[in-house]
């Protein structure tokens, strides 16, 4: 079983309000931290510009894996949007997750005034949903 | 100092390594068992193009960092 993944409110609400400043747009981004507690979201550009894909800028990968290397913290989560559809990996998202370590975050826009982020660990093309602890700040 | 054949010292993924004279980005990736179309890879700061990976040898004190793409979506 793997833990739940933890995060603070205003963590959350970075991710929520990206996607809703993208939207229509997938927007995604990167999160570092340790073990299944986040410590900072990194948001990062969608170079695929489109309503149904993302796709981070390789060059801004390897930034944020630099910095997340200098300040001792790991990649433990990955998370885009998806504007119309439920808070689930669609067969694409599963088929192109290479982090079997980190947690996939997907933030729905389906009821836009009231996002749903759901967190799953994807390994192998197998969809485990890990749930989701948002705490006050 | 030398004659080993594995002298070449390397930083791959901020990890130091030691490496037989000759190493491409590709035995790199392959020791790994990472296919390269699923990874981008930089040496010294530098994108490398998917094309060099055989044929660029790393040098010492090269610093190399690869990692696998993020992306998704909803094709149909
Ligand atoms: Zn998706």
């Amino acid at each position: 079983m793997d833990e739940t993944f933890k995060l603070k409110r205003s963590q959350a609400d970075i991710m929520i309000d990206q996607a809703l400043e993208g939207d229509p747009r997938e927007i995604c981004g990167m999160i570092g931290g340790n073990g299944a507690v986040a410590s900072k979201i990194f948001p990062t550009a969608n170079i695929d510009e489109s309503d149904i894909t993302y796709q981070m800028d390789p060059k801004e990968q390897f930034a944020v894996m630099r910095t997340l290397r200098e300040e001792k913290l790991e990649l433990i989560g990955i998370y885009h949007s998806h504007p119309e559809t439920d808070a689930s990996p669609s067969m694409t998202d599963i088929k192109l997750a290479f982090y079997p370590d980190a947690y996939y975050l997907i933030i729905s826009l389906k009821k836009k005034d009231d996002p749903v982020i759901r967190a799953f660990k994807i390994v192998d093309g197998n969809v485990s949903e890990t749930g989701l602890e948002v705490r006050a700040d | 100092m030398g004659g080993s054949g594995w002298d070449v010292d390397v930083k791959i993924n901020g990890d130091k390594e030691s490496l037989a004279d000759g190493t491409t980005i590709e035995d790199i990736l392959k020791a790994r068992d990472v296919r390269p179309e699923m990874v981008a890879v930089e040496v010294n700061g530098e994108l490398i193009q998917k094309g060099e990976y055989p044929s660029r040898i790393l040098i010492k004190g090269d610093q190399m960092d690869f990692l696998f793409y993020m992306a998704g979506g909803r094709l149909v």
